[in-house]
C-alpha cells in the first residue's frame, strides 16, 4: 500500500517539477538521485506525502537517515506510519 | 497651536453630515455641541495624558473629537495589544486616563497620578499592528499628520468617504482627517460586518471616495453589488498594487481615479501614483520633485526621508542611517525606469538557500483570470528546509476533480513565469484569505 502512494506521488513530484521520467514500477535497489527527481522534486514529494499521510518522518527522527535507495525511502515511510 | 476640533470645525456647515452608518448620522453641528458639552462634564481630563479604546469605528469617531478637544496627548489605542504591551505604552507615554467605549457607553479610568500639566502642542499616538515583532508606538502633531490633506471646505460637500480601515491605525486615521478637513462626510462601516452588506450600505449613502488595500478591493471587485459604487476617487495602500487589481478597478469604476499610496506610520505618506501603472518612476529617487521626501535604494531595499513622518517614536526601533533616511523594509526592482516593490524584506522564504519574496509569486497568481486572491507563504521542508505554498480563492467554485486540474494549470502558468524554486509546491482552494484589523494579508 505505502509502496503504491509513494510511487503514485513520486510520479506526480515528478511530473510539476517537469521531468520527463514516469515510472510503473521502481526497483528496491535504485538510487534515488539516478531516478531523475531532483532536490526540489525531493521536496514536494516528502511535502505531498506529508499532505496525504499527515506525516512527516523526517521530523520524527532522533537521528537525520538520508535514504539512498527507493527501498530505504519506502522504509522509512512504512516504519513511521505504524 | 492648532486644535483640530475646534478651528477646523467652526468652518463647516452644521447641517453636513459628519459620520453614518446604517442606523444613523451625526451632523457637524450636533458633534461640536457634544464637544462643548464634554468639556463641560470632564475638566479633570483638560490637558491630560489619555488614551482612547472602543471596539466600533463608530463610537471611536463620535467620541474623538469629545476626548482630543480637551487632552494634551490622545493615544488611539488598538484593541488588540497584549496586557504587558498596554502597561510599557501607557507608561512610555505618560498616560494618565484612559476612556473606554463599549456599547456606546463612555467610561473614564484614570491609570496613573497626573504627570504635569501640558499647554504645548498636542500629540496624537499610533500604534503599529506588530505582526512582524513588538508594536511601535508613534507620537504625531496634528499638522503633521494632516500635511497631505486637502483642506477645501467648499469642494469638502462633494466628498464622501467610505471607511473600512480601523480608526486607531495610521491608515484610517489618514482618511478620517482628510474627511473631516474638508468637512466632508464619512461613511463608516465596521471590520466584523459581511462585505456585501457594506458595499450596499456605501453605495445607498452614495460614498464616491474610498480607501483600501489590495487585499479588500480584490473582494470589493468579487460582490454581486460593487457595480453600483457610485466611486469617483479609489486609493490603495498598505499593500502592493499590482497592475492587475489597478486595471482591474479602472475597468469596473470607470468614473474613478485611481492613486495608490505608499505610507507607513512611521515615515507618514510618502508618495501618490496616478498613473494608474504599478511601482512609481525611477525620477521620484533622489532629489526629486517630490519636495517633503527623498528616496534612496540600497541593496534592492527602499529608504526614505521625510518630513511629514512621526514626531517621535516612543517604542520601538527604526533602521535609521546617518543622513536621516528610515529603512522601509520594502524590497524594489528598477525596471526601465520604473521602480516596482517586490515584497517584504522580513517576509521572505528561503528554499534551499534561494530567496523568494510571497508577494511576487502573489502577483503572478493574481494575474491568472481565474483568481481572486492569493496568499503564498513557506512551510517548513525536511530536504530545502522551506518550500512554497499557496492559498488561493478561485473564481469559480470547483469540484474535487476540476481542483486537481485548475492546481495542474496554475503550476504551469507559474512555471511560465517563474523559476522552479518559486513555483508553489502545494497549492490549496480556500473560500476567503484572512486579513487583519489594517486590512494586510495575515503573514505569521
Amino acid at each position: 500500500m505505502m509502496r503504491k502512494l509513494i510511487l503514485e506521488k513520486f510520479n506526480e513530484a515528478l511530473e510539476q517539477t517537469g521531468k520527463a521520467e514516469q515510472y510503473e514500477n521502481i526497483d528496491d535497489n535504485a538510487i534515488l538521485l539516478e531516478t531523475g527527481l531532483d532536490s526540489l522534486g525531493f521536496a514536494i514529494l516528502v511535502a505531498f506525502l506529508e499532505e496525504e499521510l499527515d506525516l512527516d518522518p523526517f521530523q520524527l527522527m532522533d537521528e537525520p537517515v538520508y535514504p539512498s535507495t527507493f527501498g530505504e525511502f519506502v522504509n522509512i515511510y512504512e516504519r513511521f506510519n505504524d | 497651536m492648532i486644535n483640530l476640533f475646534t478651528d477646523t470645525f467652526n468652518a463647516i456647515p452644521s447641517d453636513r453630515v459628519y459620520i453614518q452608518n446604517r442606523y444613523r448620522g451625526i451632523t457637524y453641528g450636533e458633534i461640536q455641541s457634544s464637544i462643548a458639552k464634554f468639556k463641560d462634564q470632564n475638566p479633570e481630563l483638560i490637558g491630560r495624558n489619555c488614551a482612547l479604546v472602543s471596539n466600533s469605528r463608530f463610537d471611536l469617531a463620535t467620541s474623538l473629537p469629545l476626548v482630543a478637544s480637551v487632552t494634551h496627548k490622545i493615544f488611539l489605542q488598538p484593541q488588540c495589544l497584549k496586557e504587558d504591551v498596554i502597561e510599557e505604552f501607557y507608561a512610555k507615554a505618560d498616560i494618565e486616563y484612559v476612556v473606554k467605549i463599549s456599547d456606546a457607553d463612555m467610561e473614564i479610568v484614570k491609570v496613573s497620578d497626573v504627570v504635569s500639566l501640558n499647554k504645548s502642542e498636542q500629540e496624537w499616538l499610533l500604534s503599529t499592528s506588530g505582526t512582524t515583532g513588538t508594536p511601535k508606538l508613534v507620537s504625531y502633531y496634528i499638522a503633521s499628520l494632516m500635511k497631505t490633506t486637502k483642506k477645501d471646505v467648499v469642494k469638502g460637500a462633494n466628498f464622501n468617504w467610505g471607511l473600512c480601515y480601523d480608526l486607531n491605525r495610521f491608515a484610517g486615521m489618514q482618511v478620517y482627517l482628510q474627511a473631516i478637513a474638508s468637512g466632508s462626510s464619512l461613511t463608516i462601516s465596521e471590520s466584523d460586518e459581511d462585505l456585501n452588506l457594506i458595499v450596499a450600505d456605501f453605495t445607498d449613502k452614495g460614498v464616491n471616495c474610498l480607501s483600501a488595500t489590495p487585499s479588500f478591493w480584490r473582494k470589493v471587485l468579487m460582490t454581486k453589488n460593487s457595480n453600483s459604487l457610485p466611486l469617483k476617487r479609489i486609493t490603495l495602500g498598505g499593500e502592493i498594487a499590482d497592475q492587475t487589481v489597478l486595471n482591474s478597478l479602472k475597468k469596473h469604476f470607470v468614473d474613478a481615479n485611481v492613486i495608490h499610496i505608499y505610507a507607513s506610520t512611521e515615515a507618514g505618506v510618502g508618495f501618490t501614483v496616478k498613473d494608474y501603472k504599478a511601482g512609481f518612476p525611477y525620477d521620484y529617487i533622489g532629489m526629486s520633485k517630490l519636495s517633503s521626501i527623498e528616496l534612496k535604494i540600497v541593496d534592492d531595499l527602499l529608504w526614505i526621508k521625510s518630513n511629514r513622518g512621526a514626531d517621535t517614536l516612543l517604542n520601538g526601533a527604526l533602521d535609521v542611517d546617518i543622513d536621516g533616511f528610515i529603512n522601509t523594509g520594502d524590497i524594489v526592482e528598477v525596471i526601465n525606469d520604473r521602480v516596482f516593490f517586490v515584497g517584504r524584506d522580513s517576509g521572505t522564504i528561503n528554499v534551499g538557500g534561494n530567496k523568494v519574496i510571497p508577494e511576487e509569486i502573489e502577483s503572478v497568481l493574481n494575474s491568472h483570470p481565474d483568481v481572486v486572491q492569493s496568499k503564498v507563504f513557506g512551510k517548513k521542508n525536511p530536504v530545502l528546509g522551506m518550500l512554497v505554498n499557496a492559498e488561493i480563492v478561485s473564481k469559480k467554485t470547483l469540484a474535487k476533480d476540476e481542483e486537481k486540474v485548475f492546481k495542474k494549470e496554475l503550476i504551469m502558468f507559474c512555471k511560465s513565469e517563474l523559476v522552479s524554486f518559486k513555483v508553489p509546491a502545494m497549492i490549496k482552494f480556500v473560500d476567503n484569505i484572512a486579513v487583519n484589523e489594517s486590512g494586510k494579508i495575515v503573514r505569521k
